[in-house]
């Protein structure tokens, strides 16, 4: 009896201690991985500024830039995996890759819980076309490769034209329809523009689910608020969705928008309970087990 | 036939009704487009085709876009 107590005295004097290391390295990591981006973009940034200069086609100079920024996600994810600052599971990874792979021509669409789910997207996809808000485009880490590989502004005037061209070419094209991190938890709130690039074109859309649990590098919150556990960042794709079936056609397309918007964001409301009570009951389960 | 401002006010609230599904009690002359009535400026584009269609006039686009409230967008039409 006395010797457990005094086991039980050790664990609870030996925990906050190794919780703090651990909570001190993964902040020092965080650190480091921020400022690894930033280098990253620069880097990049200029090796693409230079490639300005090499005469060759456009649109391969263009494909060898976005293979060379999925590359460089996926070098960035691995590092913070390594570092022990994240875990991730893609919801089957070949499933996912080829899921996104599959039809040229359409659009990805995912939910934004984190400053990483753009970085996890293009690691997956070699040839991603992304829609981005006006603050990207400006920021002078992110503006010269935005231009570089071709990405979209959505505060652009011929916005939607220049969408309807580039999935006409078969590019893949990506756009977060929150328009920036969700704020509203599972309570999603979308924007239209995702909705009027579907009913506009007409093209298939895919759904990308992304977990974070713990939650981290949310919206608002500073880079050193890093949560007591590494998080856990799940992705998985849900079932393509034809704008045409979630609207009445004989409405005008501005009708058409705001029905899609919701459609969509029906959609991603379910996805999510559905996993959250998922995540629950696997938790329960598990704390259930853990009893002796 | 001279069209007073509160003909064409009419006009914009159904055409923004039809448009939009907006409640008619929204519709009010000072209502901001984007902030109250939820136009983003894509809505716009079909916005002005519309108007230009039901009032047959040649409304300019730049001058449209000036446009923040409801009131403003009658008194564009109503100066041509």
């Amino acid at each position: 009896m006395d010797s457990f107590n005094t086991e039980k005295l050790n664990t609870k004097k030996l925990q906050p201690i190794t919780w703090n290391l651990d909570y001190g390295w993964r902040l020092l990591a965080t650190a480091f991985s921020f400022a690894l981006f930033g280098a990253g973009t620069l880097v990049l940034g200029s090796v693409f500024h230079l490639a300005r200069l090499i005469p060759i086609q456009q649109s391969s100079k263009q494909l060898w830039i976005r293979r060379s920024i999925s590359k460089g996600c996926r070098f960035y994810i691995k590092i913070m995996q390594w570092m022990g600052l994240l875990t991730f599971a893609f919801g089957g990874q070949q499933v996912l890759a080829k899921k996104l792979h599959q039809q040229t021509g359409n659009l990805l669409i995912a939910n934004h819980p984190t400053l990483l789910d753009a970085v996890f997207l293009l690691s997956l996809h070699s040839n991603l076309c992304c829609i981005t808000k006006t603050s990207l485009a400006r920021n002078p880490f992110t503006a010269s490769i935005i231009s570089m590989a071709g990405y979209l502004r959505n505060d652009d005037a011929g916005f939607i034209e220049q969408a309807r061209h580039k999935l006409a070419r078969g590019e893949t094209l990506l756009i977060f329809p929150e328009g920036t991190r969700s704020s509203h938890g599972y309570n999603l709130q979308f924007k239209r523009g995702a909705a009027n690039i579907g009913i506009l074109t007409g093209c298939h859309i895919v759904p990308v689910i992304i977990q974070c649990t713990p939650p981290t590098l949310q919206k608002g919150k500073p880079w050193y608020c890093i949560p007591d556990k590494a998080p856990h960042f799940t992705l998985s794709a849900g079932e393509v969705i034809i704008p045409a079936s979630h609207v009445n056609s004989a409405k005008p397309v501005t009708i058409q928008y705001r029905q899609l918007t919701v459609a969509l964001q029906k959609i991603y409301r379910t996805y999510l309970n559905r996993l959250s009570d998922l995540n629950g009951k696997v938790n329960s389960e598990e704390m259930m087990g853990s009893k002796p | 036939m001279i069209q007073t401002k509160q003909d064409i006010m009419k006009q914009t609230i159904t055409v923004m009704q039809e448009l939009f599904e907006i409640e008619s009690s929204k519709l009010q002359p000072k209502a901001r487009l984007y902030e109250d009535l939820d136009i983003d400026s894509i809505d716009a584009v079909d916005l002005l085709i519309e108007l230009k269609r039901i009032t047959n006039k040649e409304i300019n686009p730049d001058q449209f876009k000036e446009s923040k409230t409801l009131e403003d967008i009658v008194d564009v039409i109503a100066s041509l």
